[in-house]
Order: structure tokens, then sequence, then C-alpha cells
């Protein structure tokens, strides 16, 4: 016993960070299950204090645990744990450690049930024997009639490793059985020799149950080559097993050996882990799939006006922006300044345009529109900034004595917003134009259209200079 | 998770971005006369870029048809230096 702690120490180590453990525990066990089972069929008892009984119902409970988790979880996640013991240990070294252990004690029981035919072998035995062989199972089943025909079940799984539905349909019947199970003091012996194979195979992580069946092999040394097709198939089980076969499988260990109970609380771990991970992984998957539906279309949006931006960008002089907002802001100013240029290019040539019609006009229209063109004032300068040209135009009209020329700009602006209104307002502008620095364009203006009433007003106002009209319009406009 | 968070992050700045983005796209449509028509519901913003594009194009296409005609007017017309030299710079 002293030897099994210990051995079940290192099991437990195993199950953790280090599979250098495994190995001596592994060769005590085998030898105390080499001696048991060349001593007798009773081999588990030595080890297990408890009836054979005892010991074929634990891994019905193992079974039944692995259904109930199964139960939530479709065929799929119990036959890919089946299927890949030794990936399950790899990922979490508590549920492999677990599956080791059982395999071994099958194994052992198979042995034992060849021997003896010991109705608690014959429940392991018979699900291992009957993989290896059906020589076992059949002297399980003589030994207990209920036990065998659960173990019959549990067999057609273990030799059907990948098929997880039968295993479940299995650990069903193991359910019953499984409170025994702890008693079953002679299983754990067995599983001891197994672990170890197992724990190393699951070191491997690649190894699938054909490792774990190779495994058998050497544990068993034993005759039965079946055994460690069986035992294979229960640490798939056992992997597979649910919080309350864990709770049972430590029963099993206290009882049995410390393997059983340290790969126990791992499986259990282990178990609740993948669950987890594989419940999480569902709902992220629907997440992650409106996700993705909503990144598409997203970013086809974001695409297309991608598209439009860098059509715009071409369509700007001197763009250098490259981030969206300035671009916009680019944009926008352009636009600004664009609508600028049309109106005043339009203004000169609509009006056959002698500038100093520009300023009556301009005086007219801040008469009529104060507040438009105080609203305006900043954006027409930021135009002018933004082309030279149009600055320099305006400083022209200003240099000449236009006084309309500050007018001029913020009605430029004005129209930029109201793209319509400079000609309307042109030809009333025309009739007071005749502003005093321009007798040619008064003349000019004054035949062009005829001089509305009251235009005298505006016509004064051109007189002042463009410095002087500026700061009054804000005046006036207030 | 970490991706998560990132992309959160991501999106979180975008969003700044993205607001004003929609801020500049809602000026850009006032600026457009035939958004302005409708201004009443807002256009897709990249309706409103490719507006703004065809706008843009537009007002070239007048800018400069507005130009040939200045310079028409200054061949033709015996306008003062001062006038002219108006005129040219509005051609510019």
């Amino acid at each position: 016993m002293n030897d099994t702690a210990n051995d079940l120490a290192e099991l437990l180590w195993d199950n953790g960070p280090a599979l250098r453990p495994p190995p001596p525990p592994f060769q005590p066990f085998k030898n105390l299950m080499r001696g048991a089972a060349d001593d007798d069929g009773d081999d588990a008892v030595p080890w297990l204090h408890y009836p054979d009984a005892d010991t074929a119902p634990l891994p019905p409970d193992y079974c039944a645990a692995l259904l109930s988790g199964f139960s939530d979880l479709p065929p799929h996640a119990a036959a890919v744990e089946s299927r890949e013991p030794p990936c399950s240990s790899s990922h979490g070294a508590p549920v492999v450690p677990s599956t080791s252990a059982a395999p071994p004690p099958v194994a052992k029981q198979t042995r034992t049930s060849g021997d003896g035919g010991v109705i608690n072998f014959t429940f392991f035995s018979r699900p291992l024997q009957r993989p290896s062989g059906g020589e076992t199972a059949s002297a399980s089943a003589a030994g207990t009639s209920s036990v065998p025909v659960e173990s019959t079940v549990v067999q057609a799984a273990t030799n059907r490793l990948r098929s997880t539905p039968l295993f479940c349909d299995q650990r069903m019947a193991w359910l019953h059985p499984p409170k025994p199970s702890p008693r079953a003091a002679p299983p754990p012996p067995p599983p001891p020799p197994l672990a170890p194979t197992t724990t190393r195979q699951r070191v491997d992580t690649a190894a699938t149950a054909t490792v774990t069946q190779r495994l058998p092999p050497f544990e068993a040394r034993a005759p039965d080559a079946p055994p460690p097709a069986a035992t294979a198939t229960t640490s798939s089980v056992c992997s597979g097993n649910g919080d309350r076969s864990q709770l049972k499988r430590r029963d099993d260990n206290n009882n049995q050996s410390a393997e059983w109970s340290a790969s126990p609380d791992e499986l259990d771990l282990d178990d609740e882990l993948a669950g987890a991970h594989r419940r999480s992984a569902a709902r992220s998957s629907k997440r992650s799939r409106t996700a993705e539906v909503h990144n598409l279309s997203e970013r086809r949006r974001r695409d297309r006006i991608n598209e439009k931006m860098r059509a715009l960008q071409e369509l700007i002089p001197n763009c250098n922006k490259i981030d969206k907002a300035s671009m916009l802001e680019e944009a926008i100013e352009y636009l600004k300044t664009l609508q600028l240029q049309v109106q005043m290019m339009s203004m000169g040539t609509g009006m056959c345009v002698p500038p100093m019609m520009l300023p009556a006009a301009a005086a007219a229209a801040a008469a009529m529109q104060h507040h438009m063109q105080m609203q305006q004032m900043a954006g027409p300068m930021a135009a002018a900034a933004h082309f030279p040209h149009l600055g320099a135009a305006a400083m022209g009209l200003a240099g000449f004595g236009m006084p309309g020329a500050a007018f001029d700009m913020s009605r430029l602006a004005a129209a930029a917003q109201f793209p319509c209104p400079m000609f309307p307002a042109a030809p009333p502008m025309a009739m007071f134009a005749p502003p005093p620095p321009f007798p040619h364009a008064a003349t000019t203006a004054g035949e062009q259209t005829p001089s509305p009433p009251g235009a005298a007003d505006a016509g004064d106002a051109p007189v002042v200079p463009p410095g002087h009209e500026r700061r009054e319009q804000p005046k006036q406009t207030s | 998770m970490s991706s998560r968070r990132s992309r959160s992050r991501q999106s979180g700045s975008s969003r700044i971005t993205d607001e004003q983005i929609s801020d500049l796209v809602s000026k850009l449509q006032d600026l457009l006369p035939e958004a302005r028509l409708r201004s009443n519901d807002r256009m897709p913003s990249s309706r409103v870029l490719q507006e703004t594009c065809n706008y843009i194009r537009s007002l070239h296409q007048e800018v400069d048809d507005l130009s040939e005609r200045l310079s028409e007017l200054l061949a033709t017309s015996d306008m003062s230096s001062a006038q002219a030299a108006i005129i040219r710079s509005l051609l510019m």
C-alpha cells in the first residue's frame, strides 16, 4: 500500500505537469498487477478491499457521468472524446489520466475475468474483454447476469470506441453500477499500470486511440490483446465523464488507487473546462457569424465610400489629405470656392461686366441681404485664402476703388448658399451701379438696365472705401 | 477576448471619426444643389460623395465655359485696363 500511495502521488504529479512520475508508479503497479493476475483472478481484491461487484459498478458510474455530460453535448463531443482520448489528455492533463486509469483497470479486469471470471472483474472485464475476446465477456456474464448485460453493452462500445452514441448507452447502463464501483478496489490496481502508459501517450498528445490501444498491450503484458482496446474505450469514456463521474471516481480512487483519485479530479476539471469551451465556442460561433455578416456589409459600405472619396480627391487640386475628415473638409471648402468662382465669373460675363457694376450690385445685394452676408463673410474669406486668384480678384476690385469688392465677396458667399440670387439681383444693382468711381461703368449700367427707383441709397454705399464698408456691414447687418 | 477588445476599441475610435465624417457629409450635402431640394431626408454618405463629385465636375465645366466667355469679352469689349485686369483675375 505504501508503494501504491507513492504511486498515487506520482500519478497525481503526472496528471499535473510532470509525466515522469508515472513510469515509476507504473512499474510497481504492473508488478502488483502481474502478481495479482498471476496469483488469482482476485487480483483486484488485494488492491481493492471492496468486492468485485463494486469495481464493476465504478465504470458504469463513469459511463453515466459521461452520458449526462454527453446529453448536453451532442454525440460529436462524446465521439470526439472517445476517439481522441490522448488528445483530451494532452489538452487537459486531468482528463487523460482518468481515461488512462480507467483503461488499465479494464485490462486487469479482463485478465482477472479470464482467470477467475469474478463478477467484479466481469463488469470491468466484460467491456474490456468483449473487445479483446468473447471469452472474458462470457466468463463475466456467467459471474453476474445483470452485470454482464451492462458490461456487454460497454464492450460493444469499447469495441466501437469510435461510436460515441453506443458509449452513451453503455454508460447509461453503467450508471446503475457506478455506485458500487467505488467499492471495487480491484479495478484501481490495474489502472495504475495502464495509467502510466496512458500518461505517456497523453504526453505525446498526438497519440490517438490507436496509441492507447498499443499501450494497453504493454500494460497487459497479460495475454489478452483485446483488453487494450477495451481500455482505450474506457479511457475515452472517462474523459467524457461529467462531474458526477468524477465524483464517483474520487470515491473509487479512495477505495482503489491514488491514480484513480488523482485522475478523477483532473478529469472533472477538464470536463468542466471542455464543456465550457464547447458552449462558449458555439455561442461565439453564432456571434461571429452575425458579426461577420455585419462586417461584410459594413466593409462593402466603407469600400464604396472610400472609392468615392478617392474620386473626390482626384477632383480636388492639391489635396494631399489622407484622412477622410480633412478630405471632406477640403472638399467642402473647394466646393464653396468653386461656387464662388462660378458666381463671380457668371457675374462678370452675365453682366457684360464692367467691374464697376459688380460693386453696385454688391451694394444693393448687401442692402437686401445683410443677414446673409454676415453669415457668409467668414466663408468667402476662407475661400479666397483657398483660391489665391479669387482673392486677387477681390483685391483687384478693392484696389480699383470699387467699394463693392468686399460686398462682392460677401455677396458671392451668399450666392454660394443660394445659387440663383446673383443674376436676379444683378439687374437692380446695375441700375444703382452708376457708382462714382467709374463713370463709364455707370453709363453702361444705365444703358443696360433701367434704374429702379430707390437705388440711390445703394449707389451711395459703394463710394465708401472697402475697409469701411466691411466694418459698416456688420453694423448694418447687426 | 483581446481581439474583441481591440476591435471594439477600433470601432470606438472609428465611431468618433464616423460622427465627424457624417457631420462633414451633411455639410457637403447642404452645398449640393439637388440635395438641397430634398434636404429633409438624408442621403447615404456614399451618395452624397457621388453627388459631390458630379457637382464638382459640373462646376469645373461651368468655370471653363465662363472663362471662355470672359476671355471673349476681354477680347471684344473695349474696357478699361482696370476692368481687363479684373476679368483677367477672374479668368486665372
